[in-house]
């Protein structure tokens, strides 16, 4: 007895196929008793016609005689046996076919059925009915595990093992890079917690399992339904199974774009099927059917027929974009309008004129536009080598053509690009209501040129945003079919899910799915070089490439990497020293960025950097380009004291009106990964300032050419000298670090920044003064930096730590820093070996010693 | 079950061949007859049997273009008159088979027993 039903139109669809070890016993004897009945038909005609031919072999001729069919004969009798014979089998087979329904056909629109439970009065359709055999396999295996086990209940999760031996379930698995040897074991352990009982049932959840998979069907436009539908539901209705396919690493939005994968190349092959047969009744060429149209040999030399490209079958499958299209058909039915579609290029403006196209030849489109054809007119063929006269001449006849002709719906790319001088004729032409255009546009273009023309009043906008992830994923994955083909490599689905991802996150220029489909196409190429056919793209090759393309490091955090993460204090403290909180609070806030623990439409960190001059701000700043942007090169650097006026905007973002766009934001465009250091950040505009709390807040600045530069993969470094007075009078009296920060924040430097601004720095973070050990080991860098450079030429240093402390002694200043110290070793110790080196006193393999009274040459041993 | 289903499938064969094997038969001869009507485009050329081929709006045209539309949509639909005629005889093929043969299989073994 069926507990639950689904209701389409008012046809109730239950579950009435009886599950138990008889019922499945007796079907299989069906089976095997239907095969073994037409075996019987068939041995009995073919030895009967075995007879007859033997029988007329010699005497052909017999058969044309009017004795033969009249007088009686045995051979006669045979060939009228073998027509029942012919009959039989033609109904044995009829009658065999299992599948008497179908489901019913979903118009666009149509709701959902919901499962609701069974009510028992009217007819019913029994979904069994409606299983092709492998799915209906798949239940029989259901219960028989069930059996076997002697559970008292068939639970999804005997279904979901029973249908993991499907073909696209397999698959499904295969992309997933999930091998049946990782699920098998805790499947099992899962399995012997069921409860036990002499009979087994098919529990509710089981049914509702496949009353979903049939509603699946409806929704996918199937006739029946497959045993990969079942596998899906059986994974959605098996906690147990989802949280297991988590821990490997599979969530259950990763399996539903999984599915929908196996959807759309089923879909695919689908639709080409049914494609090649629509697109038999459309005519190639010029003509219609009604054969009304005219010759239109101008308007052919400067375009591309859409539908007869679609026709041969050249255009690739439009995966979503209904409204898109719904809103097209609406404004062209609507009359005396034509339709610009306006995104951003690569997010499948042209895609959406091929699928109108394929409608088209498929005539599933509104009236107005059945048997037409689709013409695109290439703007630059039209104008180039030509006047503005001759190109308006071409332009002319080549309407007057399509509106003679009637059949034509024009088509054209690019609207912006389209001269002043031949828009009006378009205009004129379009609004006289003779034909209808599609354009496709870019924002800009819209904006620039088609809004406030005249162009704006026939064309109506359709806005064609760019795909959210999900359906990226879903579009290159109908494209990594081809792609896959063309390489012989194949694409796990954790490779196809992280190109959409780390393009949208990391490839600011260009637009989805365009963008990921062609990082799929050079993934595939570089895997193929290097691994040979049939290699397997992952995630890693992929995040391997875009690495290379962006500069960016967005490969997995390696072994090796996460142990520079975790001693990265001490690969700072290598180059700064002391600094001790603001080594560490710079250290915790890289961690967060590489662990990705950071929210991801921020910069990932802002520091501004408080103290005198000369005590490791810029020092710090370009170890941390270092250690991780890979380089010291990896840094933007800006001196805020050239920013000292409002009109100074027009540096940092460009002047508005022309295309190219300002210092500061061009090279962070063209260095999106990268630490930036705003150098005296107290001395520029209040302006100019206000224009980072944008910054500082969501990651992003327009600059004037209205393009938006991405921050949130640099690091922002603000430093200041303001309050150093107070900070160095405050380390005197010993006052704690905490307290100097608070002083600083609530007093000193309210006058000089809005509290807004100080408020978004992830951390304000206060430079102490130097004192006299941290000179010393300053000084001993130095030295040692000298070392380094005499090295390289083949010479030796060496400094006594005595004469050290004495230079650093001499050296230290506590308003400057390390700055004197550093003008100090160069006076004493670089102008000292310069010179000596240019009076050719020190030779290769000899070593210079630093002395107190200035330095002394020893003489290596002649070789 | 085999003998079961045997004796049902050649017990059951006339039900079945003048009932639901009858309707499922028709069908397909339905489908094929639309699919042949659906390429010849009849009903597209008797809708614009007044409308000029290839723009072409002068009397001269109209009235050729007439006279070719007119031959085209005969000529079409005799085509498709055969093609129906065809099928006619197909269908009357499907109902005739199976006394024929049964007529023709007794009247032959009796003859010459």
């Amino acid at each position: 007895m069926p507990r639950l039903s689904v209701v389409i139109g008012k046809q109730p669809y239950v579950w009435a196929e009886e599950m138990s070890a008889m019922a499945i016993a007796r079907r299989s004897a069906k089976a095997k008793a239907e095969r073994a009945v037409g075996v019987v038909f068939l041995v009995v005609g073919g030895i009967s016609a075995v007879i007859v031919l033997l029988s007329v072999f010699f005497d052909v001729g017999r058969f044309a005689t009017k004795t033969f069919w009249f007088d009686s004969n045995w051979t006669a009798a045979l060939v009228f046996f073998i027509l029942i014979m012919v009959c039989l089998i033609f109904s044995h087979i009829a009658q065999g076919r299992r599948i008497k329904h179908v489901i019913p056909v979903r118009h666009l629109g149509d709701a959902l059925p919901q499962i609701g439970p069974f009510q028992a009065e009217g007819d019913r359709v029994d979904i069994a009915e409606l299983l092709d055999k492998p799915a209906l396999g798949v239940v029989d295996q259901a219960f028989k595990l069930a059996r076997q086990f002697g559970h008292g209940q068939v639970d999804p999760l005997h279904v979901f093992i029973a249908s993991l031996s499907d073909d696209n379930a397999s698959a499904v698995l295969g992309r997933l890079q999930i091998s049946f040897e990782k699920v098998k074991d805790p499947l099992a352990r899962r399995l012997t917690t069921r409860q036990l009982a002499p009979e087994t049932v098919l529990s509710e959840a089981a049914e509702h399992v496949l009353l979903s998979a049939f509603i699946n069907a409806y929704q996918q436009g199937r006739q029946v339904v497959n045993a990969f539908e079942i596998f899906y539901e059986a994974f959605g209705h098996d906690d147990f199974v989802q949280e297991l396919f988590y821990d490997l690493g599979v969530t259950a939005g990763q399996m539903a774009n999984m599915v929908e994968w196996v959807r759309i190349h089923e879909k695919t092959r689908e639709q080409y099927e049914a494609f090649r047969r629509a697109a038999q009744f459309k005519p190639v060429g010029a003509m219609n059917r009604s054969m009304t149209a005219v010759a239109t040999p101008t308007l052919d030399a400067f375009s591309v027929d859409l539908t007869t490209v679609a026709v041969q079958g050249r255009t690739g499958i439009l995966v979503g974009r209904e409204k898109e299209l719904e809103e097209v058909f609406r404004i062209i039915e609507g009359g005396r309008q034509s339709a610009v579609l306006v995104g951003q290029d690569g997010v499948g403006k042209e895609a959406i004129l091929e699928g109108i196209a394929v409608l088209m030849v498929e005539e599933r489109v509104p009236q107005v536009l059945q048997d037409k054809r689709l013409v695109r007119v290439s703007l630059p063929h039209l104008v180039s080598g030509a006047t503005t006269e001759q190109a308006q001449e071409r332009l002319m006849l080549a309407l007057m053509e399509a509106s003679r002709s009637g059949n034509i719906i024009l088509a054209f790319s690019d609207l912006d690009e389209i001269p002043v001088e031949l828009s009006a004729v378009l205009v004129e032409f379009l609004s006289r209501g003779n034909t209808f255009a599609v354009a496709t546009t870019t924002p800009r273009g819209y904006t620039a040129t088609i809004e406030r023309s005249i162009l704006g009043r026939v064309f109506e906008k359709v806005l064609v945003a760019e795909p959210d992830i999900d359906e990226s994923i879903r579009v290159l994955e109908s494209k990594v079919l081809a792609i896959e083909y063309d390489q012989h490599v194949s694409f796990t689905y954790l490779a196809v899910e992280s190109i959409v991802q780390l393009t949208d996150r990391f490839m600011h220029e260009t637009y989805l799915p365009q963008k990921a489909i062609e990082v799929a196409k050079e993934v595939a190429v570089m895997v193929a070089k290097e691994r040979g056919q049939n290699a397997v793209i992952t995630s890693d090759d992929a995040s391997r490439l875009i690495a290379q393309k962006t500069g960016i490091p967005i490969t997995r955090v390696a072994e090796q990497e996460k142990d520079t993460l975790l001693h990265l204090e001490e690969r700072l403290h290598g180059r700064v020293v002391g600094q001790e909180e603001a080594v560490e609070a710079i250290a915790s806030a890289l961690r967060r960025a590489r662990t990705q623990l950071r929210s991801e439409d921020r910069p990932m960190a802002t520091f501004l950097f408080l103290g005198p001059t000369g005590v490791g701000k810029t020092e710090l700043a370009k170890t941390v380009a270092e250690a991780y942007f890979g380089s010291e090169d990896n840094m933007i650097r800006l001196d805020m004291s050239e920013y000292q006026t409002q009109d100074s905007v027009v540096r940092l973002i460009g002047r508005p009106g022309q295309d190219e766009g300002g210092l500061f934001t061009e090279a962070v465009r063209q260095q999106p990964f990268a630490l930036i250091l705003l150098d005296e950040f107290e001395k520029a505009d209040p302006g100019i300032l206000n224009l980072f709390l944008q910054v500082f807040d969501d990651g992003r600045l327009t600059d004037a050419a209205g393009r938006t530069i991405d921050f949130t993969n640099t690091i922002l470094v603000a430093t200041s000298n303001a309050g150093t007075s107070y900070i160095q009078e405050a380390v005197k009296q010993q006052t704690s670090l905490e307290d100097i920060k608070t002083h600083l924040l609530e007093e000193e430097l309210k006058g000089i920044y809005r509290p807004e601004l100080l408020n978004r720095f992830d951390g304000v973070i206060v430079f102490k003064p130097l004192t006299q050990e941290q000179t010393v080991e300053i000084a001993k860098r130095m030295i040692a930096q000298v070392a380094e450079r005499l090295e390289a030429k083949g010479m030796h240093f060496r400094a006594s730590d005595e004469v050290i402390a004495a230079l650093a002694h001499k050296g230290y200043d506590p308003k400057f820093g390390a700055r004197p110290l550093r003008r100090l070793v160069q006076e004493e110790v670089d102008n000292t070996i310069a010179k000596a080196l240019l009076e050719q006193e020190v030779r290769r393999r000899d070593t210079i010693v630093l002395e107190a009274s200035g330095i002394r040459i020893e003489k290596a041993e002649a070789l | 079950m085999v003998l079961q289903m045997l004796f049902l499938r050649i017990v059951g064969f006339p039900i079945w061949w003048y009932g639901p094997g009858l309707a499922l038969f028709l069908k397909r001869l339905l489908q094929t007859a639309g699919s042949l009507a659906e390429s010849l485009a009849l009903k597209v050329w008797m809708k614009n049997l007044f409308v000029p081929m290839y723009g072409d709006t002068s009397f001269a045209g109209r009235a050729i273009s007439f006279g070719i539309r007119l031959v085209m949509i005969i000529s079409r639909t005799v085509g498709l008159f055969l093609y129906a005629i065809l099928l006619m005889v197909l269908f009357v093929l499907y109902l005739v088979l199976p006394p024929i043969a049964v007529l023709g299989f007794f009247y032959h073994a009796l003859g010459s027993l």
